[in-house]
This record gives C-alpha cells, sequence and structure tokens, in this order.
C-alpha cells in the first residue's frame, strides 16, 4: 500500500511573522488537517525536523489531537525535508499511524536568523571549524562550492543564471516574498559579496517566517477525501560516512554531491521512473550552485555541464525541465526545503501559480533525501 | 580554506601570508602554529621552496 499526501497548509510567508514559532506550526497544522478533509482527532502520528522548537505536545494541545501513536524527528536541516515524508509514509505503510501531521515552523529572519553565526551545542567537531571562521552556512557550502567551480572553469556569473529563473517564477507566483520583483544578471552582479568569490546575496536562499505542513494518510482512505490525493511513488534518504549535517569536505571528489547522488539513484531504482520521466523538479537550494551539482546527480546532463544546461533555458518555464516552479527557497521562500514539497503537490493537483501543464509526476530533491511524487 | 594533507587528510584552517587575489587551488602550502586567545591553532602559508627568490 502505498502512502499518499491528501492535505497541505501554510502560513503566509515573512520577514516578520508577528507571533511565535508554535502559532505558526499550529495555523499550518489546521490548515493542512482541513485541507485533506480530516479533524485533528484522526490525526495519530507526526513527523517534523530534529531542529524544529514546536515541542510536539504542544501543538497536539494547540489543536486538539488527542493522541500521538507515532512520532519521529527527521535528520538535520533542510536535507532532511523529504526525509518527513519517508517517515510518515513509513509509518502508514506498516500501519503504525493512519493519518500522520507533518510541520516545520520557525521566525528564521525576525529571530533567531538561519544565516548568522549561531551559539552551537558543544560538540568537539565544531572546534575543527569555528576558530578558523566557518560560522555560518554561506561560509561553510562556499568552501566546498569552490572545487565545482575550479573544476569547470566557472565564475560567479554562471551560477547567476540560476537566481535569474527562480526570481523569474517568484515573480509570477502570489505566494512568494519576491512575487513581481523579477532580477536581472546585472542585478545578481551588483549584489554585494556573502562570500567572494562564491556567493552573492542574490545566491543565497531567504531567511523567513513562517510555517508548513501536510497530512499522509493510506492511498485507499486518501481516495475518499475532497483534495486529489498524491502519491508518494518513492521517498528515500542517504548518510553517507565522511559526511556531516552541514559539511561533505571529506569525500573523494569534492565538486560532486555524493549523498545527492545516492539519492537519485535510489530514487530512480525505487519508483522505476527516469529524469525525463518528471514533468517538474524541486530541487532544495540553499545557495545557487546546490542546483547545478544537483541537476548533474539527477542524471538531466553531465559533470560539469549544468551551466549550459541552464543557460540554454532547460529549467526555465516550458522549458524541458521546469525547476523550482514556486521560486524555489531564493525566491518564494526558505522553510528549510518544506514549501518546495507543497508546490510539487500543487503542481500535481493543478494548482500551482506557475502551473506546468499535465504534470503528473514530480521530483523533489533535498540533497540527502528525496521524492517522487505522482497521481495514484 | 581546505587544505589536503600529504597523507590525504583534509583540514579546514586559514592561509597566512597573501592577499586573497593571490590564494589560488592546488596552491602548496606548509602548517605553522599560531597562538589564538591562548589556544593554539593549526595556520598555513604557501610552502618555501628553497632558491625561490
Amino acid at each position: 500500500m502505498h502512502a499518499v499526501i491528501a492535505g497541505i497548509g501554510q502560513t503566509e510567508f515573512s520577514k516578520n511573522s508577528g507571533r511565535s514559532a508554535l502559532q505558526l506550526a499550529a495555523e499550518a497544522c489546521r490548515a493542512a488537517i482541513a485541507d485533506a478533509g480530516l479533524t485533528p482527532e484522526d490525526i495519530d502520528g507526526s513527523v517534523t525536523f530534529q531542529q524544529d522548537q514546536n515541542d510536539e505536545y504542544r501543538v497536539l494541545g494547540c489543536l486538539g489531537i488527542p493522541e500521538l501513536r507515532f512520532s519521529t524527528r527527521t535528520r538535520g536541516g533542510g536535507g532532511g525535508s523529504c526525509a518527513t515524508v519517508q517517515h510518515a509514509a513509513a509509518a502508514i505503510e506498516s500501519g503504525h499511524a493512519r493519518a500522520v501531521l507533518i510541520w516545520r515552523a520557525f521566525n528564521e529572519r525576525s529571530r533567531h536568523r538561519f544565516g548568522q553565526p549561531q551559539r552551537r551545542q558543544p560538540d568537539p567537531v565544531w572546534d575543527f571549524y569555528l576558530p578558523f571562521g566557518l560560522d555560518t552556512p554561506a561560509k561553510i557550502y562556499a568552501l566546498s562550492f569552490q572545487r565545482y567551480m575550479h573544476r569547470y572553469g566557472l565564475t560567479n556569473a554562471d551560477f547567476g543564471l540560476y537566481p535569474v529563473v527562480a526570481r523569474q517564477y517568484a515573480a509570477t507566483n502570489p505566494n512568494a516574498w519576491f512575487y513581481k520583483r523579477p532580477i536581472t544578471l546585472e542585478d545578481h552582479q551588483a549584489s554585494r559579496w556573502i562570500v567572494e568569490p562564491l556567493l552573492r546575496l542574490l545566491d543565497c536562499c531567504q531567511e523567513s517566517d513562517g510555517g508548513v505542513a501536510m497530512v499522509l494518510v493510506g492511498a485507499e482512505r486518501g481516495a475518499d477525501l475532497p483534495n486529489p490525493p498524491v502519491r508518494v511513488a518513492a521517498a528515500c534518504a542517504s548518510h553517507l560516512q565522511g559526511g556531516d549535517e552541514l559539511f561533505s569536505y571529506y569525500d573523494r571528489d569534492l565538486s560532486e554531491f555524493p549523498d545527492g547522488r545516492a539519492v537519485a539513484r535510489q530514487l530512480w531504482d525505487d519508483s522505476g521512473y527516469r529524469p525525463w520521466d518528471m514533468d517538474v523538479a524541486m530541487i532544495y537550494e540553499n545557495f545557487s550552485p546546490i542546483v547545478f551539482m544537483m541537476l548533474e546527480a539527477l542524471g538531466y546532463c553531465g559533470p560539469g555541464e549544468a551551466r549550459d544546461f541552464i543557460a540554454a533555458g532547460n529549467i526555465g518555464p516550458h522549458g524541458a525541465i521546469p525547476v523550482n516552479t514556486n521560486g524555489g527557497l531564493l525566491g518564494e521562500a526558505y522553510i528549510h526545503g518544506m514549501n518546495n514539497i507543497l508546490e510539487a503537490v500543487r503542481q500535481l493537483r493543478g494548482t500551482a501559480s506557475n502551473q506546468v501543464a499535465g504534470a503528473a509526476r514530480v521530483l523533489v530533491s533535498s540533497g540527502r533525501s528525496g521524492l517522487i511524487l505522482d497521481k495514484p | 580554506v581546505l587544505v589536503e594533507l600529504e597523507e590525504g587528510v583534509r583540514l579546514v584552517a586559514n592561509l597566512q601570508g597573501l592577499q586573497p587575489a593571490e590564494v589560488a587551488n592546488e596552491l602548496p602550502v606548509e602548517v605553522f602554529f599560531d597562538q589564538v586567545d591562548g589556544v593554539w591553532l593549526p595556520q598555513f602559508r604557501p610552502q618555501f621552496r628553497p632558491g625561490a627568490a
């Protein structure tokens, strides 16, 4: 039996929500449960991120969910966003839960800014990074992107090709923070350096306030609910030796993304689909270079070919494989990748702002986890 | 910088003694130790080449 996504919900995406993260979680969850045509009493499972600040008991209390029979959290940050669906689907397919609620909610712009140096839990692994100044995600990731840029002779202007596309999609998505605000490559090149010579401001995902939620049920039950169910055709994760939550400095070849390649291989094997069976690809992009590396990991082009692949218009509207049609994490909002899963559901329901005509299969990649969603 | 040691181990550290524009991939470097706030940290500088000007 397959699991299906029966309901989705979210708050507005902003830079200052004006309310608590718990309030955002509760609003998004309530919207998702209603969208699924269920009531809080129907929910018996939950999944969120290890990093999520909203305790399960508080969420139950806010929503009036009487009992959880299954509750889990996914590893790490955005890399675990697709894994939330993997956990929920596993619970449903194994019979441990009948209706699983997933949420992620925070104020990562107005409160603790995710892109700024953070107080870290005492962990000896940070002793190898913090004393040398690696204290923000941008700096940490830039150091590994450097190898990709060097190997293929790229410059930051090449990476700018992606943000231009993302902001083009966001400009026509009223749900996006950057609605009606497209950019040109000149705008990108005029934005300030965050980590020279890798990342400019417009290569970085946003810091956002907001909440996102989903409800998963079994396929049989999903068929009776009000919205068209979206089937979880494959849900995979990969955590390879040598990696760490934010670092992949110890892979043999830093110009590749081995965890992403491992997830891609699992997704194609498990679903029986191939890259070009997909109608849309949602690719987690904390920073623009990751889209280049992930397009190659997924098999849409060969190593080092992503620059020309993007420049040829393949990922834009009406391209061969439209990517991040909501504007992605750069253009719509950064809810740690969860909003990209909602966009995949909307594409399959036929309700996306930038709807790809007849979209029937959507890939969602969040680096170390991934999904293929289709219609039952 | 991310330095690959001859032994194959990779180490994050700082590179000193060069202007940012002079830093390049594959640059041979050597380790030295610098005391910062009472802690000795490994740091790197361009490799000394005997006979180089």
